[in-house]
């Protein structure tokens, strides 16, 4: 059983009444909040670089639209990045002796929901795993909120957005600590 | 068990007590009030027609009884009730007419809430 179904079946017995499109369409929205809130979705891609040209239009993963640059490389080449409706601006412009290696941009990524495909291919397998019951809950928020439905719930509407909004803000936190941790081995306790 | 409009007749006339004939409501008219039944329902709970609310469904009085009619099992029921009252609309004694409100208040009912 695909873990989409999962959730789908958990959502059947919370939500008495919800029809299975609606239902998906709401957890794709959720998807789509949730990669947006917590950038949990980071690949990385190869850009040439050209001399003296400062702007570079982002390809993504097929299926995939960039919510923000969170990192990027180059072994000789050091230059801050500003990423403004899809489009990478460096700072120094590269010059002829960067372009011989690649810039490697680490992007963090949503599902492109104008695509049709299978549910479960929208996110990787390793985010309906490991986020299984804040995409359960992030659902349900959505779900409950709405208006003059069997399901409408406000009063659990706001318990379970609250849920879903403390678990994207631990997930978020807990990705950047582990860049952290990579960089710098060592810090404070958080009680220090 | 109610996929075709044909299914929906025969429910319809079971309950009406309206299965011999000449029939007392045509099947013209039963077709008429599933039409207007899947208006009010796309009115009432959009949801229900999520990837075809731009290309709803159409039944007219000359739709044949064979068509499938595209409505989320849960709702077809829902839908049964639809046309019942509106059907019973047109009955001019007071009992009838208390028949047709109890039937459209179930189909708002059990469009709006779950304990219905």
């Amino acid at each position: 059983m695909a873990l989409s179904d999962l959730l789908l079946d958990n959502l059947r017995l919370s939500l008495p009444g919800a029809t299975d499109g609606i239902l998906q369409l709401e957890i794709k929205n959720m998807l789509e909040e949730f990669c947006r809130e917590t950038l949990a979705w980071r690949e990385t891609i190869e850009v040439e670089l050209e001399p003296d040209e400062d702007e570079y239009t982002l390809t993504p993963p097929s299926g995939t639209i960039v919510v923000d640059v969170t990192d990027s490389y180059h072994p000789s080449y050091s230059a801050s990045s500003v990423f403004t409706y899809g489009v990478l601006v460096l700072n120094p412009v590269p010059s002829l002796n960067d372009i011989a290696d690649p810039l490697t941009v680490e992007l963090a990524l949503k599902p492109d929901l104008s695509i049709n495909q299978n549910l479960e291919d929208y996110v990787p397998d390793w985010m309906w795993q490991n986020y299984s019951d804040t995409l359960k809950n992030g659902t349900l928020y959505r779900m409950m909120q709405h208006v003059a439905k069997p399901w409408s719930n406000p009063q659990m509407a706001a318990y379970y957005r609250r849920l879903f909004f403390s678990e994207t803000v631990l997930v978020r936190r807990r990705i950047r600590d582990e860049r952290q941790a990579d960089v710098y081995p060592w810090r404070y306790p958080r009680w220090a | 068990m109610l996929d075709v409009v044909q299914d929906y007749i025969n429910e319809a006339r079971a309950v009406l007590q309206d299965e011999v004939q000449p029939y007392r409501y045509s099947d013209a008219d039963l077709i008429s009030a599933m039409g207007m039944g899947i208006y009010e329902m796309r009115r009432i709970r959009p949801d229900l027609f999520v990837g075809s609310l731009s290309s709803l469904q159409s039944l007219e009085r000359t739709t044949p009884a064979s068509t499938a009619v595209d409505i989320d099992p849960q709702y077809r029921k829902t839908l049964l009730y639809y046309v019942l009252g509106h059907v019973n609309l047109r009955e001019d004694e007071q009992a009838e007419e208390a028949r047709a409100a109890g039937f459209m208040g179930k189909f708002v009912q059990q469009l709006l809430s779950v304990a219905s």
